[in-house]
């Protein structure tokens, strides 16, 4: 299973080093509704989990997004 | 900070009222929960294509209010040979304030989710991506076919931006940019029309021409309708099942707006159009330029005479009526694309995507979009005009 960084990183065709746990879809170009919509999708096959639709919503930035996925189970 | 209580759900009549609110927002301020009900039981009891009674409806709760939305349009699919429920997603809309998240994948997965035969006809880009990256095929877009009835008119007052951003070449736009205020246009048009009036002649197949009659104000579709069907379905490829119940539910209810075009040879029934009159209101963008809908075409597809004549048929009751200025039928299937280029239909950029899910089409992975009968009053598209 890759990190979240690189999951992100892989969906919005940047390096992993080019992310922070500030980065969002304010400071990243390319990270569009449509790319956060794939990224949850991408996170579910990743993790093999389901997430919520609250969460999703919770979901706004790395470092949130890292949050989440620890409440899943995820090691990040 | 308190966090965002929220449910993606499953409509069920104890939403009406967040529902009626969100529908009053976006669509229509005198939506009420009330009549909202009404419409919905009514449509689930009386269209023969709701076949359990189900409208899957998904709505994307945000501390109880509706900010994303998608329904169904129930369909009846032949598809290789077979009939599967199935249907139309429709009406599917986030709040603008919250398209920057995943509502819309939320609201479009749920709804995959608890009605997996879905498909749609849909225009506009971000749709599409979503319900691709939920595992949807978008087959293609339809092709789309323009009768100019009364050229000049259009010729007028046709937007030239509208034009290109349907996908009209940046010459050709500013080809009529330039035409404008010489008349030269109009003189176009009209040797446009003059020049597919001849072609029409000349393309029509030979043979024994059915005869042709138009019901307007009030017509039922009979049994006739349904032998028409049963002896059609196996050559027409995949689409709806056209058959007397759907004709009924679909366009009869609204004799006002639709007008049938029936083709007979030895007074038997052998294919019919449907074409609906322009809206009273029509998207502001056409500035004024009435067009008609084909939204029905049915026909022996090996029997281009019979398309044609319907065409024919229709075109001829448009402009005695002076109801529009032009006609727009939409389909990708070869034979019935033959039928409309022969009448002198020009082919424009299609902007209509077909997107189905895997689950519709079964084991086959060849299909194409070429495969399918579509007719513009299909999904309700035809309510652009």
């Amino acid at each position: 299973m890759s990190p979240p960084e690189e999951v992100i990183a892989r969906v919005l065709g940047v390096s992993p080093q080019d992310l922070d746990d500030d980065s969002s879809p304010d400071t990243v170009e390319g990270w569009d509704s449509l790319a956060h919509s794939t990224l949850i999708l991408e996170f579910e096959t990743e993790y093999d989990v389901s997430v919520a639709p609250g969460d999703a919503m919770e979901m706004v930035d790395v470092r949130s997004i890292k949050a989440v996925l620890r409440d899943y189970g995820v090691s990040c | 900070m308190a966090r965002n209580e929220v449910e993606v759900v499953e409509y069920e009549p104890a939403y009406a009222e967040v529902l009626a609110d969100f529908v009053a927002k976006v669509w229509d301020p005198q939506a009420t929960a009330a009549a909202l009900q009404r419409s919905r039981e009514a449509n689930a009891a009386s269209d023969p294509s709701c076949l359990d009674g189900r409208i899957p409806t998904i709505l994307f709760l945000l501390n109880g209010a509706v900010v994303g939305y998608i329904t169904t349009l129930p369909e009846r699919i032949h598809v290789g040979g077979r009939v599967e429920p199935a249907y139309w997603m429709s009406g599917f809309h986030v709040l603008p304030e919250h398209r920057n998240g995943p509502v819309g994948v939320m609201v479009a997965r749920e709804l995959l989710r608890v009605a997996p035969s879905t498909l749609t006809l849909v225009v506009e880009p971000a749709p599409v991506r979503i319900f691709c990256a939920l595992g949807y095929r978008n087959l293609g877009r339809v092709p789309n076919y323009l009768k100019l009835v009364r050229g000049a008119e259009v010729a007028r007052r046709i937007d030239p931006d509208l034009l290109r951003r349907q996908g009209l070449g940046a010459w050709q736009v500013e080809a009529l940019r330039m035409a404008r205020g010489t008349r030269l246009d109009e003189v176009a048009a009209h040797l446009l029309g003059l020049a597919t009036r001849v072609w029409t002649g000349v393309a029509t197949p030979l043979g024994r021409r059915p005869q042709t009659s138009v019901l307007s104000g009030s017509w039922r579709a009979g049994e006739e309708y349904d032998r028409l069907w049963r002896a059609l379905s196996g050559r027409t490829g995949m689409g709806a099942v056209r058959d007397a119940g759907r004709l009924e539910w679909r366009f009869a209810r609204q004799r006002d707006r639709y007008v049938l075009v029936e083709a007979r040879q030895g007074g038997a029934l052998a294919g019919y159009c449907v074409v609906a009159r322009p809206k009273a209101d029509p998207d502001p963008r056409l500035a004024g330029i009435r067009i008609a809908p084909v939204s029905d075409l049915l026909f022996p597809p090996d029997e281009l005479g019979i398309g044609c004549a319907l065409l024919a048929a229709a075109e001829r009751f448009v402009v005695e009526q002076g109801i529009a200025d032009a006609l727009i039928a939409s389909t990708p299937h070869r034979l019935a694309r033959r039928a409309l280029a022969r009448s002198g239909y020009l082919r424009i950029p299609g902007n209509l995507n077909l997107v189905v899910h895997p689950s519709l089409l079964g084991r086959s992975d060849s299909v194409r979009l070429e495969d399918w009968w579509l007719a513009r009053g299909d999904n309700g598209v035809d309510e652009s005009f």
